[in-house]
């Protein structure tokens, strides 16, 4: 079975939108650190971010972004493990580390975006 | 084929719409979320063939939808396709144990994804037959519903049993499993071994009796959170468990044993129906075996044979006496299900 080239600029045409959305994509996060960081509602606010990186763990490697997709899952696990009381120390460090990262790359591919 | 797609994600959505409608299944509906699948389903004139659901959503996720669905009775054999970012064994058992019928993991191939969707239509197919089979035989005689057959060798669909899958179902559980959970699984197989007295002596609605009866047992002793068991035809059951997260004990056969004795089974005529139970020796994939293959399962099921030569028969009834012959040897061509000792 061979794809023809409607399919593929159809897909073409939802990775550009996708990209598009990145960049609001990555706001949203960055508010959501802020919470966290400052402790604002910042339980809720893990939750959010949660949903969030669950989406792109799921949607970016799909569309071609496998490193985004695989940042994402990542930072779903360091989540999923500060929820566990049997935490290490280091745990909310390397939340934030890899989420730092992960922002990077979603920057670095909405930058690529045309629009 | 009519296809429900539920994804919270809308670019997941887009993507499975063109994915599908490129690989030759336009009629595809998109539902954000349970709640709106759930109303979707309401509204359609014409039932849904096919069904893929994100298992992961707010408010009711998709495992819990897919259980809503199978509770609709126009959807109990609908082909229930899961979509998951995870690869957890947790979640994909959940699913199965919700009626799902096979699992796509994101991010997901356009190709594979249209391999599974043409699995479901085959199941689909194969049901329709089914159906049509059932319907022509309801306006025939009682006479011509009393000579319905079961052929022994094919394997039969149980309702309503904990842990049970169906064959095909089971073979995609085997199939899909992530690496790190199929090397950590294990096979167990059993046989009736008295099938095909029991085959003999039974009509069909019997006969699904029995094969039902006998689910109930294994169902009773071997359900857990990552159990399954199906039924391959001429008296073969299958089980797969974790053996790391929860093994199971070394007397479940006997468990089994003691189970279907207590339920003291007749034949329509009232003579008791006894059971004899062989097991096979637990087989666990081989560290050179392909991931994802079935030779695991074909492994059990062909240990039966050796089980059987070992003498490890157990009896149904307490007052059951093993007979004094030597045991029988399966001839070569002997076959259990689909798969040839």
């Amino acid at each position: 079975m061979s794809l023809d080239q409607d399919f593929k600029d159809r897909i073409a045409s939802i990775k550009a939108r996708f990209t598009e959305v990145l960049d609001e994509r990555t706001q949203e996060f960055e508010q959501l650190r802020h919470r966290i960081e400052y402790g604002q509602d910042a339980e809720n606010a893990l939750y959010d971010l949660r949903a969030g990186v669950h989406k792109l763990r799921g949607a970016a490697p799909t569309l071609g972004f496998a490193r985004i997709g695989e940042l994402a899952g990542e930072s779903e696990d360091c989540i999923n493990s500060l929820f566990d009381p049997k935490k290490t120390s280091d745990a909310a460090s390397q939340f934030f580390g890899n989420l730092e990262s992960l922002l990077t790359e979603m920057r670095s591919a909405a930058s690529s975006s045309p629009g | 084929m009519k296809i429900l797609a539920v994804d919270d994600d809308a670019f997941i959505l887009e993507l499975l719409f063109e994915a599908l409608g490129a690989t030759g299944y336009p009629n595809v509906t998109l539902a954000a979320g349970s709640v709106e699948a759930l109303q979707t389903m309401h509204d359609s004139k014409t039932p849904f063939e096919c069904f893929l659901l994100d298992i992961q959503m707010p408010d009711i996720d998709g495992i819990e939808l897919c259980a809503h669905i199978r509770n609709e009775p126009a959807y109990r054999k609908t082909p229930i396709i899961m979509l998951t970012a995870m690869s957890e064994r947790n979640y994909i058992d959940r699913a199965f144990a919700a009626g799902a019928t096979d699992y796509v993991t994101k991010p997901f191939d356009v190709l594979e994804l249209a391999t599974r969707v043409k699995m479901a239509e085959r199941l689909n197919a194969e049901m329709s037959k089914t159906q049509e089979s059932v319907r022509t035989i309801d306006t025939l005689t009682e006479r011509l519903v009393a000579e319905r057959t079961i052929d022994l060798e094919s394997p039969v669909d149980v309702e309503n049993v904990d842990g049970f899958l169906n064959f095909r179902s089971f073979e995609n559980y085997i199939a899909m499993l992530g690496r790190g959970s199929y090397f950590s699984s294990s096979l167990l197989a059993l046989k009736i071994d008295n099938i095909r007295t029991i085959h003999k002596n039974c009509n069909a609605t019997d006969f699904e009796f029995a094969i039902t009866d006998f689910a109930e047992a294994i169902s009773d002793n071997f359900a857990g959170n990552s159990r399954f068991f199906t039924y391959a035809g001429n008296g073969v059951y299958v089980c797969v468990y974790n053996r790391v997260k929860e093994p199971i004990s070394e007397n479940i056969c006997l468990s089994i044993q003691d189970s279907v004795a207590q339920m003291s089974l007749v034949y329509a005529d009232g003579n008791p129906l006894e059971i004899r139970l062989v097991s096979g020796a637990i087989k666990t994939p081989g560290v050179f075996s392909k991931h994802g293959s079935l030779s695991v399962l074909e492994d059990a099921i062909k240990s039966l044979e050796n089980t059987y030569l070992a003498e490890r028969v157990i009896n149904a009834s307490p007052k059951f006496e093993l007979p004094a012959k030597k045991p029988k040897i399966w001839p070569k061509n002997a076959r259990f299900g689909k798969y040839s000792l």
